[in-house]
């Protein structure tokens, strides 16, 4: 059982690692636009994004 | 009758709009040549095909946001004026040496469109990156700081292709995101937070216990401690800062004698927080105790995304709002004393300058024109989109547009200053002070604290009378249990969620209690014009010569007017072999030559004082103006050779389905009512063909008139929601209890509006009142229900018969089962809204069929 004094920490160190993860992807805006990206996908991949 | 508008109406090329029957002269059927409903589309489609971007037809097919079709102003595809020094500053420099800047754009309403913005990068010279938001029409664009033209030459491309840009105000938009993203954080990170307390708190119910297994245990207790006080004190900081300022305003108030607001739910809310987690750290400190923070730390995740929802739902429609309320330029064109014309921002203008507005641009300030004639939209002070001549020593108010001609305008009041800047300060304090109506909840809220409370004192005693630890742990368990977490967020977000769906459907609510004033609506106040008609004159009655009337049909084909299209639209294209116009005097009316037939054809007035002479037919034909006039029609004099033929009376016909929803209306119990500031005939019409009593109908009316009559009603008790769409309304939506604006009419009427509606149309305002009786069923529901289990909840707990174990399961199984409930309860989808939008837009052709001769018919 004593194990469980170093997966408990361990398992939320990784649960950390994913809220600074979280934290990062609204900082960067990632959840605001939740329509274009669905109409992006239909675009031919050659001509939507020159240059 | 010789010809007649097709029956299927031809579809733009661009935008799939109808083609107004005028511009189709000249055309085969079965022409395959691309036809256009106005210049803007076919602009737009001849830049699209010369660049090569024909591909946008591809993607425009797929409609998103409400659905609108491509609509192109004229005047947006003018490159906005704005200096390229201006966007430059604006921008932000990126890490790369790069400029970015965020834009609002105007008229995106398809796949087609994000298609095509996006390809910016690779058609203009110097941008890198071009990246559009299509819900929000928000475009940014990354350009080569070292590239000087960048920023103009892609507006000139925006414009291009009628896609109106202009600077967004970066530090209300910052508020905006900044907020959204920490309350986006809170949500998230509490989640975590009880999901893993909610682990660790496993353990506990599966059998570790201090005498188990002290070491572990103990630990495991701190961790959930920890983890609960940052979910605590970092994601429930609002709640608990609202409770404690909710209660010293209450004390405050009650130590001041003056009657005390109820206390919002999140003062119980705060309170079973605030307990559940001291009496766990207490436990934890001293090792003995029940630990309940795994239901603390539950309760605040959902709770917060409750909030979150409700939040997200209400910016929305706040944000369309003010998006359609970015009228003024952002620079003014300042001519100084040696006649140079220099480029200023709008704040550096002051009284007494001399500004120049060009033709298609909007007047930034107010003043008095100098010099130069134009003809001016005054739309967004009254919602009338009719063209008026000015000239100089006319007066001009910021937000007007001059359609036509170039003018200097002496500026007397800039900014803040104008009438417009007064209007929109106006609504913004009214809206600011307007006490809510306070949600149900909240009410419960106050009574709630008290009865739990008092419930918990009591059995604590009852209970500690012989056990001092029961009786604390007993008092604990009900006030934990208590939370009224259902309570917390069964209105809200039943609200969110009804908001949010009708914005969905083109409805636009500002504030969530909004819905619950429509649901208590007694009355229903229409004003004529905008709402119950077609916006659009048709020939409604008519007197005298047929052939004259065709003859003057064929000379008004060469007018686009609105009046000479529905003259055309009744008598169809003449087919005259040689028509030659002499005069076309807007306002007046037009004169020429039709087959060697002198013809006239306008007002009365100008007809009769154009005639040579004015013959014996004249007395009956006055007699048909007056009583053409008295009806409240729009009088259309035609003269053949000099002598008076005919009288056409023109009219705005009221929308098919008016009667029908008018009587669902009344079937609902709401009592339809009509304030016009029209002419008693013309309300008349309206009135007897939708069945309304005569009191209930009133015409003529200031808009002051307007307002006290909203008044009135509203002193006695009645629940008042007027629809409306002119600034004529604005002070009466204000002061109704629910204003409802319609989008394409004034500005103004849109800012002081609780609900805004994209899309025009009854069924919009009858869906508005039934879907907000039914949010209303729902939230009294869920409030039962929320009761219910408090009920059931304290009376166990109570009995002391709640262990931490039966809270961590009952309390989210609560608020799970609300979730549901809420979420599956179907709410502003009875009208098939789809259809009601379809029809708005493509006009009734049955119905125009039936109409075309003029006959009279009035509906």
């Amino acid at each position: 059982m004593s194990v469980l004094f170093i997966l408990v920490p361990l398992a939320l160190i990784l649960a950390t690692v994913a809220v600074i993860g979280f934290i990062w992807a609204v900082g960067r805006g990632e959840f605001e636009d939740l329509e274009t990206p669905a109409v992006r996908v239909i675009f031919d991949d050659d001509g939507s994004r020159r240059g | 009758m010789t010809e007649k508008s097709p029956n299927k109406p031809t579809a733009c090329t661009h935008c799939g709009e109808p083609v107004p029957a005028a511009l189709l002269r000249g055309r085969e059927v079965g022409d395959e040549q691309p036809v256009f409903c106005c210049v803007g589309c076919e602009a737009v489609y001849h830049a699209l095909h010369e660049s090569g971007f024909d591909d946008f037809y591809r993607f425009s097919a797929i409609p998103v946001g409400n659905g609108r079709g491509l609509e192109v102003k004229p005047s947006s595809m003018k490159a906005l004026t704005i200096p390229a020094q201006m966007l430059r500053d604006e921008a932000t420099l990126c890490e790369d040496g790069s400029l970015e800047l965020m834009l609002g754009v105007d008229g995106i309403h398809c796949a087609g469109c994000v298609w095509l913005i996006e390809q910016m990068p690779g058609a203009v010279e110097g941008v890198q990156a071009a990246s559009l938001d299509m819900g929000r029409g928000r475009l940014t664009v990354r350009w080569d700081a070292a590239s000087e033209d960048a920023p103009t030459e892609f507006l000139a491309w925006l414009a291009r292709f009628g896609y109106e840009a202009h600077p967004l105000d970066g530090s209300k938009i910052e508020g905006y995101e900044g907020s959204d993203r920490a309350m986006l954080r809170r949500v998230g990170v509490t989640w975590a937070l009880a999901g893993n307390v909610m682990l660790l708190s496993a353990a506990h119910y599966a059998g570790l216990t201090v005498e188990s297994a002290p070491m572990m245990a103990t630990a495991s207790r701190w961790l959930m401690l920890i983890l609960t006080t940052i979910a605590l004190f970092y994601g429930a900081d609002v709640l608990l800062e609202r409770a404690i300022l909710a209660v010293i305003t209450s004390i405050r108030a009650r130590i001041a004698g003056a009657k005390a607001a109820p206390l919002s739910v999140d003062v119980p809310l705060s309170l079973g927080l605030l307990i559940g987690w001291a009496a766990s750290a207490h436990a934890t400190f001293t090792g003995v105790g029940d630990i309940w923070l795994d239901s603390v730390a539950m309760l605040i995740a959902a709770v917060l995304s409750a909030r979150w929802v409700q939040v997200r739902a209400g910016r929305a429609a706040r944000q369309r709002a003010e998006q359609l309320l970015a009228l003024l330029p952002q620079v003014a064109r300042r001519i100084l004393t040696d006649g140079q014309i220099e480029e200023v921002r709008l704040d550096e203008l002051a009284p007494g300058e001399l500004v120049e507005v060009r033709a298609g641009e909007v007047c930034p300030a107010d003043g008095v024109i100098e010099f130069g004639d134009a003809a001016l939209q005054r739309g967004v002070m009254t919602g009338e989109s009719r063209l008026e001549p000015a000239s100089a020593g006319d007066r001009i108010e910021a937000g007007v547009l001059a359609a036509d001609g170039s003018i200097h305008v002496r500026v007397s009041a800039a900014g803040d200053a104008t009438r417009l800047g007064e209007l929109m300060a106006w609504i913004d304090e009214r809206g600011a002070t307007r006490a809510g109506i306070i949600q149900q909840a909240d009410r419960l809220g106050g009574w709630f604290v008290l009865a739990v409370l008092s419930v918990a004192a009591l059995a604590g005693m009852f209970w500690g009378a012989s056990d001092l630890a029961m009786g604390a742990s007993v008092a604990i368990a009900i006030l934990v249990v208590s939370c009224p977490c259902a309570l917390g967020m069964a209105t809200p977000l039943a609200l969110a969620l009804a908001t949010g769906r009708a914005a969905s459907r083109g409805i636009f609510i500002k504030h969530d209690d909004t819905l619950e004033a429509c649901a208590n609506a007694d009355v229903v106040i229409f004003d004529k014009t905008g709402t119950l008609t077609r916006g659009t004159p048709r020939v409604s009655v008519r007197y005298g010569d047929e052939e004259a009337m065709r003859l003057a049909s064929a000379l008004e084909a060469r007018s686009t007017h609105p009046i000479a299209a529905a003259i055309v639209d009744t008598f169809g294209k003449h087919h005259a072999r040689h028509v030659e116009v002499r005069e076309d005097r807007p306002g007046r009316g037009m004169r020429g030559v039709v087959d060697g037939h002198d013809v006239i054809v306008g007002r009365p007035e100008w007809v009769e004082a154009t005639l040579a002479d004015v013959t014996a037919h004249s007395a009956s034909f006055h007699e048909a103006c007056d009583a053409f006039k008295r009806r409240g029609a729009t009088v259309v004099a035609i003269a053949i050779d000099g002598v008076f033929k005919a009288v056409l009376g023109l009219e705005d016909a009221l929308r098919p389905e008016a009667p029908e929803v008018i009587a669902r209306i009344r079937a609902m119990g709401v009592r339809p009512m009509i304030l016009s500031g029209d002419h008693m005939g013309a309300v008349e019409v309206v009135r007897e063909s939708l069945g309304m009593a005569v009191e209930d109908v009133r015409a003529s009316l200031t808009p002051e008139e307007k307002l006290s009559i909203v008044e009135q009603l509203c002193d006695d008790g009645l629940n008042v929601v007027m629809v409306g769409d002119g600034v004529n309304d604005a002070a009466a939506l204000q002061r109704a209890h629910v204003g409802v604006a319609v989008a394409g009419g004034s500005h103004l009427a849109l800012a002081a509006a609780d609900v805004f509606m994209t899309r025009g149309g009854l069924e919009s305002v009858e869906l508005l009142l039934e879907g907000s009786r039914d949010v209303m069923t729902l939230v009294r529901r869920n409030i039962l229900y929320a009761l219910g289990y408090n009920v059931i909840g304290v009376t166990v707990a109570a009995m002391g018969l709640v262990t931490p174990l039966v809270a961590a399961i009952a309390m989210p199984t609560s608020s799970v089962l609300l979730l549901l409930m809420t979420w599956l309860h179907p709410t502003f989808t009875e009208v098939d809204a789809s259809a009601a939008a379809q029809r708005d837009i493509t006009p009734d052709i049955d119905a125009e069929a039936k109409l075309g001769h003029g006959e009279e018919v009035l509906l």
